[in-house]
């Protein structure tokens, strides 16, 4: 079978076929690409280096946190396994709309995101042991249940260190990628699921600390209002103002109305985020409002940081 | 685009099969133990203590272990021992477990300056615990 692909060289200079400019970008036209032949066992070891070391970087913090290993077990099972089926919608998001194969089809995303999140298991567990924090003594709930809270994170840096550590993009399925995301504007509900992906895993690492409690019970409500005006404020500057990283392409801009667009769902997707994630480490529940209020404020500036400094790193 | 296209190797494969089996038993185990948890009961603690080991400095270290069969975790969980010597007199101490985890097992030892065997009775006592 063979087919048309469009590859996007994005640097100028490093092209060395022969292209022609189309709307400003130089494009080599290729053909006779096989259509399925399967991945070279070399590339995909490659990539599970990548998402293991990716998955250890970003959830290495949590590892090393007691608050996360006690919420194994004393979270009940029902609270556990909501938070395992949203670790995995949140996973299908993320690959859906970034992840190592963007052109993929849901079919594709879902055996993906499976992979991910058994690999978040196994990495987790593994660490856990080495820590000492799971034993052969343990009754199997516990170690469940250790194991479980730690992985969501780790699933989902294997998926983002997969997708954005690789240094060399150089293969048709990189390119392909560029090319479609360079060509579309951004997708509304894919800076969605960015957005929140990059609130949680920023904002993990300290949302199961005491810490937040700790602030939020004894700052005052003009503290508070501070901490909200300069998470909007930090939203406002890393999405519109200060040329961070891919903010021009990701970002749309071309109305006042788009900007305060962009500012106010990046903040909302993050106290959302920073709301249930103390509500999975149990600092919600019997609070009266002021509270719940409080602390979703205090989390709200990291998951703030996440949803747009995190959100355009994730892509 | 094209149509679909398989891509995958035996290793992903393989990888896929063994992460099935790993988030379908994850979530299988979780189903089954929210069905069968029941709801805010508090933890069932049950203390056991062993019998007493003479250490080189002539103290005496008597193993205590808490047990909590109970579906609830308890925190923090203090257990008082009481030593009733045949003078009449009592001698208590007290051990504290950070986390008894449902369904675990958490050790410690008490340490009395003399040897336990000669006390008439070993009592131990739960004296509190915290619901994290």
């Amino acid at each position: 079978v063979s087919r048309l692909t469009w590859l996007l060289v994005r640097q100028a200079g490093s092209s060395t076929t022969s292209g022609f400019r189309l709307h400003g970008r130089i494009v080599e036209v290729e053909t006779n690409m096989p259509a399925s032949k399967p991945r070279p066992v070399r590339q995909s070891l490659r990539e599970y280096g990548r998402g293991i070391a990716g998955g250890l970087v970003f959830s290495v913090p949590m590892l090393y946190t007691m608050e996360v290993w006690w919420r194994g077990f004393t979270a009940d099972a029902l609270t556990l396994l909501i938070y395992l089926t949203l670790s995995c919608v949140l996973l299908l998001g993320y690959n859906r709309y970034s992840g190592i194969h963007p052109s993929a089809t849901w079919r594709e995303v879902f055996v993906e995101s499976i992979e991910e999140m058994g690999i978040g298991l196994l990495l987790s567990a593994g660490i856990l042991f080495l820590l000492g924090r799971i034993t052969s003594e343990m009754p199997l709930q516990e170690i469940l249940g250790k194991t479980i809270v730690e992985a969501m994170t780790v699933a989902v840096g294997v998926s983002v260190g997969t997708a954005q550590l690789g240094a060399a993009r150089s293969d048709e399925v990189h390119k392909e990628h560029e090319q479609q995301r360079d060509e579309q504007p951004p997708h509304a509900w894919g800076q969605v699921v960015l957005g929140f992906c990059g609130a949680i895993l920023i904002a993990s690492n300290v949302a199961p600390t005491e810490e937040i409690q700790a602030i939020a019970f004894s700052i005052s409500a003009a503290r508070q209002f501070s901490l909200v005006v300069l998470s909007i404020i930090l939203c406002a500057l890393i999405l519109f103002f200060s040329e961070f990283v891919s903010a021009h392409r990701l970002v749309r801009r071309d109305a006042p109305l788009w900007i305060g667009y962009g500012i106010v769902s990046s903040y909302a997707l993050a106290l959302i985020a920073s709301a249930l994630m103390l509500w999975f480490f149990g600092r919600l529940q019997g609070e009266p409002w002021p509270a719940i209020l409080a602390q979703v404020v205090v989390l709200g500036l990291p998951a703030a940081l996440g949803a747009s400094a995190g959100r355009l790193l994730i892509q | 685009m094209t149509a679909v296209k398989d891509t995958k190797n035996w290793l992903e494969w393989t990888v896929f099969a063994v992460s099935l089996l790993l988030v379908g038993g994850a979530m299988g185990a979780l189903v089954y133990e929210a069905m069968r948890e029941s709801d805010h009961e508090p933890p069932e603690l049950e203390v056991l203590l062993g019998s007493a080991v003479r250490q080189s400095d002539g103290d005496y270290h008597v193993p205590v272990r808490v047990v909590n069969r109970g579906d609830a975790s308890a925190g923090r969980v203090r257990v008082a021992v009481t030593a009733s010597l045949p003078e009449g007199e009592q001698e208590r101490a007290e051990i504290e477990f950070e986390h008894v985890p449902r369904g675990s097992t958490r050790k410690g030892s008490i340490i009395f300056q003399f040897d336990p065997a000669r006390a008439s009775s070993l009592t131990a006592d739960f004296i509190s615990y915290v619901q994290p």
